[in-house]
């Protein structure tokens, strides 16, 4: 609901001598009293104005420098599903093997048995111990003191460490190193399967035990660029770094470059104001005013304790979009004025009566449409939400009362005002003018309506159809938050090339009584639990308490297969248990975690995990043991799937009724409502049809899109058919009131649709994936609206208005 | 709970109304599903689940047992495997078939089972309640003869002492007993369709004389006062009976089981299996096999060994006769060495068995084409050797 609404039809342009009459004002009554008010106040003592929105700018300001940059990982979950307070419940037990960073670090001149090898990983090693965030007495590595090698013989299980203590790199200790790997079961795990690299595995505070502070993922990230990646590159290693932190470091790391790309959407932006107006005055007016308003949205945003997360990043560039394409309108409506003969300061008084009530209904409205976002259970979301309807309050503040104020002392200049006059008045002479104004025309006849409906209600079809393809999650290998071919990425695809286990980890969580997390009823059922989900298709591998406990069994009787498997007693089941890594259960053993290793995180994948672990559940949870679902990377990430999917269609709903309820509201007319709304849908769908095809997913960065989209893109219609209702109301005939409609407001649409969509496409070029996807698909919808609101609107009314609409007669209200 | 009865009455209503208790609060609170009392899983991957042993049944089909009461059979030489019904879900070691139709399998939780269509459908017939009960007897059994011996007129030390052995023994069989069925089962074999012996660990041994039906605790016949495991029982040639496992020892009995004579081999550790054949001058030879690539050779029926040299540090898990009449040993790793009776070291066999199998191996049969049919980690692996 960009600009314009009913009333705004009064910005009248020379051609249109239809008297300023205040009949929708009048319907208003209260918010004509508020915006007599309000011009008074702001008119009065101008100065005063100035200097209250100056001293308002100072403090927002301040605070908008003070923002922060955050990813947290808690915020991009559907944090109160079910599946997820399971999670949450087990977050700190999880901890040790979820928030774990793996340092790889290659021999780029061979193997690891090597002196000067891992001379250097022992560097690193400790250059790794020092940083903050570390959980040092955790750490793993060939170096550390926790690495043991192990060997069954005749008197049991014999063992060491891998690396040992007075290691000096004399040819007889890396021969020892190299037997001890070898024994030591660690290939596959922290060596790789070639022998060439090796892992650090660095589990992390999420807290500072002294000062309790959160951890500084971008911190983080940086000091391991600085102090591992790169100090180390030079000695003849390589670094691989993999592991959630470092996604969350990238991520803070893609945000820190939109700054960027704000400045590239900022000087397009100008740019294309400036081709519009030929004014210099007016386009910096209408620029100062909405980046004050950026300004102030990242004040208020942190103000109310929120920081620039790589979802919210969006909102600036939003206001940015919505502030200038509804300030279009005032540097619109202030031409008008002036070429009518006001001064600049009447005619900023006029332009403010003029569009301080549908200016605030249609930005109320879009607070209204974004705020179904609300519905979707995911702090991002949500947030992205609350921000963007924060960006749009601020709008009403520095383009509904300040522009005005501002440009009561600029103006608009010579130029702008001569541009302006012979574009109005210029007389079908241009070949883009035929266009516009005869063939699109055409569009209301009915033989031509006929068509561009069916054609429509074709390409609605094909879209539906190819939107069969399209498909929830994320598709990609790696770290679906960042582009394949990103360092992180490939970082991601060396380890699991070269190393055993798959990167997409499906963990679901058995809770027990205390204290019996090693007990056969426990470990029975897990054993068969494991069964079942080891034939699930795309489950690759299986690791937890249970499957070592079975390992060790066979392993103290000699290593005999014959003895893998459970045992009932207690004395040795709870032998077993102190022998395993602690990793698998919680400390006080009413807790063990079973890790599914899958091919892929696909949602076709992660959906028949899900499906089997559920099925296992509901027949086999008893008292000993409960199967609760989900953590894990795959795990978080079946269940936001499972969210977005509910969301999708809810969201879908709620913003077309929400939509559709205003624009009835509006025009009285479920006729225009099916006008407007009809290019929407098709927009909508078509969009999921390119999703499709290009092989995006429907995920928590693609949800807002369609919101967005669509609570935008009904702007388009409204402005189009308020200016048409104008001249019907004129006694035009549909065909003549397009036409001249085409020629009101025709640049002024596309000039919006260019500015909305310039203010995301530079996203496109994001290192952080789904931004870009975001970029894409907003950039589409915003244009295709665009398009389907010029080309829809006009045929789908001539089909449904009655004739004495169409031909053209004083009617008082059209539609009905 | 039978044993309880066997003790004076008043104890033993008192036992038996505890244990019904027990019982009764065990079923309702818990829900613990017994894997003795679940019936197996239909997988659809069964012949990739870990497989412990693998039989040849007269007809050629092969059966295999395997984790979580998993049975398979392949009437194409292990090209396809259908899995059977079986009333179990623990995981079964051994199984064994005299012909084309009657066959049993043992394994963990004392479990033994039986079939009579060729491994298709199986019913228990003993478990691991039924073992503690009568290991538990048989030790009351003992002290009570002790106690007797001792409290007679001429009672010696010797007598004392044996009272006290066979007072520690029923201790350790009542606390063997404590955790329910929880002792494995390793080895098995059957005379005819009638007589029949399974082994395992803890020095169990039991005995059939009616093809299954019943079993009578006969581990007090050997001796083996440690409980040592059992791992496997091998018929000679001569019409003996051995029985190798834990600590080197075997078992020898000559009379059907009835009385068992121990030898010992020397070395001290796990021994998996033994080959019993004639050599070239009709002398029977043992060939036993164990952890670390131990092969121990005797030609004397067991009174003298000697180690006979592999180069191997694996444990060697099975063993068979080839075509040629040599002998083939298998490591858990999946190699295959070949050597005979002689005494000279055994030889890697040509392709080794384990060039593709990375897995761990538990058993081996040969099939008459030459190849071998592997059974671990991962199931049912089949490999090609070179035929010699």
């Amino acid at each position: 609901m960009t600009d314009l609404s009913p009333h705004e039809r009064k910005e009248s342009t020379p051609l249109e001598v239809t008297p300023l009459s205040d009949v929708d004002l009048e319907a208003h009554h209260g918010a004509r009293t508020i915006a007599d008010y309000a011009e008074h106040l702001l008119f009065h003592r101008r100065i005063w104005v100035l200097a209250v929105f100056c001293v308002a700018s100072i403090f927002l300001g301040w605070h908008a420098s003070k923002i922060g940059l955050e990813a947290s990982f808690q915020k991009m979950i559907p944090a109160s599903h079910p599946y997820i307070e399971n999670y949450l419940v087990y977050e700190d037990d999880l901890r040790k093997m979820g928030n774990v960073l793996r340092i790889v670090v290659e021999n780029t001149g061979g193997d690891i048995y090597d002196k000067d090898f891992l001379l250097t990983l022992k560097k690193i090693n400790d250059e790794v111990f020092y940083i903050p965030g570390v959980d040092r007495g955790n750490m793993k590595s060939l170096w550390t003191p926790n690495v043991f090698w192990r060997e069954v013989t005749v008197d049991g299980i014999v063992g060491g460490l891998v690396v040992p203590d007075d290691f000096d790199g004399t040819p007889g200790h890396v021969d020892q190193v190299r037997r001890n790997v070898s024994r030591s079961g660690t290939v596959g795990s922290l060596v790789a399967n070639d022998h060439r690299s090796t892992v650090i595995l660095v589990p992390l505070l999420e807290k500072d035990p002294q000062t309790g502070e959160s951890l500084d993922y971008g911190l983080l990230s940086e000091r391991l660029e600085q102090l591992v990646r790169d100090k180390y590159a030079a000695e003849g290693v390589r670094i691989h770094i993999t592991g959630f932190a470092k996604i969350m470091g990238d991520l803070i790391e893609g945000v820190r470059s939109m700054a960027l790309f704000f400045a590239v959407t900022f000087v397009l932006t100008v740019g294309l104001l400036y081709f519009y107006s030929r004014c210099w005055r007016s386009t910096a007016s209408v620029i100062f005013c909405c980046s004050l308003a950026v300004v102030w949205q990242l004040g208020v945003v942190r103000l109310m304790g929120y920081a620039l997360d790589p979802y919210s990043t969006l909102v600036p560039f939003l206001t940015f979009a919505i502030g200038v394409s509804h300030a279009i309108q005032n540097i619109n409506t202030m031409v008008a004025e002036r070429l009518g003969g006001l001064s600049s300061v009447d005619a900023s008084k006029a332009t403010f009566r003029l569009l301080f009530v549908p200016g605030s209904v249609a930005l109320l409205c879009n607070v209204v449409g974004f705020s179904t976002l609300l519905v979707i259970d995911i702090g991002v979301i949500r947030e992205l939400a609350i921000s963007a309807c924060v960006g749009v309050l601020v709008i009403i503040f520095t383009k509904i009362f300040l522009l005005p104020v501002i440009m009561s002392y600029t103006g608009i200049s010579e130029r702008g005002l001569q541009h302006r006059a012979l574009k109005v008045g210029e007389k079908n002479k241009s070949l883009v003018r035929r266009v516009t104004g005869d063939f699109l025309s055409r569009l209301t006849e009915r033989r031509w309506a006929l068509g561009v409906v069916l054609t429509g209600i074709a390409i609605l079809a094909t879209s539906l159809y190819m939107a069969r393809d399209l498909r929830i999650g994320d598709l990609d290998p790696g770290a679906p938050e960042l582009r394949a071919d990103s360092r992180y990425n490939r970082d991601v695809g060396f380890l699991s090339a070269n190393y055993a286990n798959s990167a997409d980890v499906f963990v679901v969580m058995v809770k027990t009584r205390p204290d019996t997390c090693g007990t056969y009823p426990v470990t029975s059922a897990v054993d068969r639990f494991q069964a079942v989900m080891g034939e699930v298709e795309g489950v690759v591998g299986i690791q937890s308490l249970v499957t070592e406990m079975k390992g060790l069994n066979a392993a103290l009787q000699g290593g005999n297969l014959k003895w893998y498997g459970l045992s009932r007693d207690e004395y040795i089941s709870s032998g077993t248990l102190k022998m395993t890594r602690q990793d698998f259960y919680k400390y006080d053993c009413s807790m063990l975690s079973i890790l599914l290793f899958l091919e892929d995180h696909k949602a076709d994948t992660l959906t028949r995990v899900v499906a089997a672990a559920e099925a296992f559940a509901a027949a086999n949870n008893t008292e000993h043991a409960e199967f609760l679902l989900a953590a894990g990377n795959a795990g978080i990430e079946a269940v936001t799937n499972i969210v977005v999917k509910r969301a999708e269609r809810l969201m879908l709903f709620l913003v077309y009724g929400v939509v559709a309820l205003l624009v009835w509201w509006e025009f009285k007319s479920w006729k225009v409502t099916t006008a407007l709304i009809l290019p929407l849908l098709i927009t909508s769908i078509l969009c999921e049809a390119i999703m499709a095809k290009l092989g995006l997913g429907v995920k928590v960065a693609t949800l807002p899109v369609i919101v967005l989209g669509v609570g935008i893109g009904v702007d388009y219609g409204i402005y189009l058919y308020n200016r048409l209702e104008n001249y019907l109301r004129m006694g035009m005939s549909l065909k003549d009131a397009y036409g001249e409609t085409l020629k009101t407001t025709g640049a002024a649409i596309a000039v919006t649709a260019v500015t909305l969509a310039l203010g995301v496409a530079t996203w496109l070029f994001s290192d952080i994936k789904f931004q870009a996807d975001m970029g894409l698909l907003l950039a589409i919808m915003f244009l295709w609206n665009m398009v389907g609101a010029i080309l829809i609107i006009p045929a789908v009314l001539s089909l449904l208005l009655p004739a004495a609409v169409r031909e053209g007669s004083p009617v008082q209200r059209a539609g009905g | 709970m039978f044993f309880f009865l066997k003790h004076s009455k008043p104890i033993g209503a008192a036992a038996v109304l505890l244990a019904l208790a027990a019982s009764a609060f065990a079923t309702a609170s818990t829900g613990f599903v017994d894997p003795l009392q679940l019936m197996a899983r239909q997988s659809v991957k069964a012949a990739a689940r870990l497989m412990l042993d693998v039989a040849t049944l007269s007809d050629g089909r092969l059966v295999a047992v395997g984790e979580q009461g998993t049975i398979i059979l392949s009437d194409d030489r292990g090209r396809s495997w259908r899995q059977a019904a079986v009333p179990v879900s623990v995981n079964l070691t051994a199984t064994f078939f005299v012909d084309a139709a009657s066959g049993w399998a043992a394994g963990h939780d004392g479990v033994i089972l039986g079939t009579k269509d060729g491994g298709l459908n199986w019913v228990r017939l003993f478990d691991g309640n039924a073992v503690n009960e009568q290991i538990v007897a048989a030790a009351e059994r003992r002290v009570r003869q002790a106690r007797e011996r001792s409290q007679a007129a001429a009672a010696t030390q010797a007598a004392q002492d044996e009272l006290d052995r066979a007072e520690d023994a029923l201790a350790d069989a009542e606390a063997g007993a404590r955790f329910g069925p929880s002792r494995p089962l390793f080895g098995i074999w059957f005379k005819d369709a009638k007589q029949g012996f399974v082994a395992g660990a803890f020095g169990q041994l039991f005995h059939t004389e009616d093809g299954g039906a019943s079993w009578r605790y006969i581990g007090d016949r050997l001796d083996n006062p440690e409980a040592l495991h059992y791992n496997a029982i091998v018929p000679t040639p001569s019409g003996k009976i051995a029985i190798v496992g834990e600590g080197g020892r075997i078992h020898l009995s000559a009379d059907g089981g009835q009385t068992w004579q121990r030898h010992e081999t020397g070395y001290d550790g796990q021994l998996y299996g033994m080959l019993a054949l004639r050599d070239a001058d009709g002398r029977e030879v043992f060939l036993a096999y164990g952890f670390g690539g131990r092969i121990l050779l005797s030609r004397d029926g067991g009174l003298r060994w000697s180690q006979v040299d592999a180069g191997v540090k694996a444990n060697i898990v099975d063993g068979f006769v080839a075509a040629d009449g040599s002998v083939r040993l298998l490591t858990a790793g999946g190699q295959v060495f070949r050597g005979g009776s002689d005494g000279k070291p055994f030889v890697p066999a040509g392709s080794d068995g384990g060039a593709g199998v990375q897995k761990r191996i538990a058993a081996a049969i040969p099939l008459p084409d030459g190849s071998l049919v592997l059974a671990g980690m991962g199931g049912i692996h089949l490999v090609s050797t070179n035929g010699k």
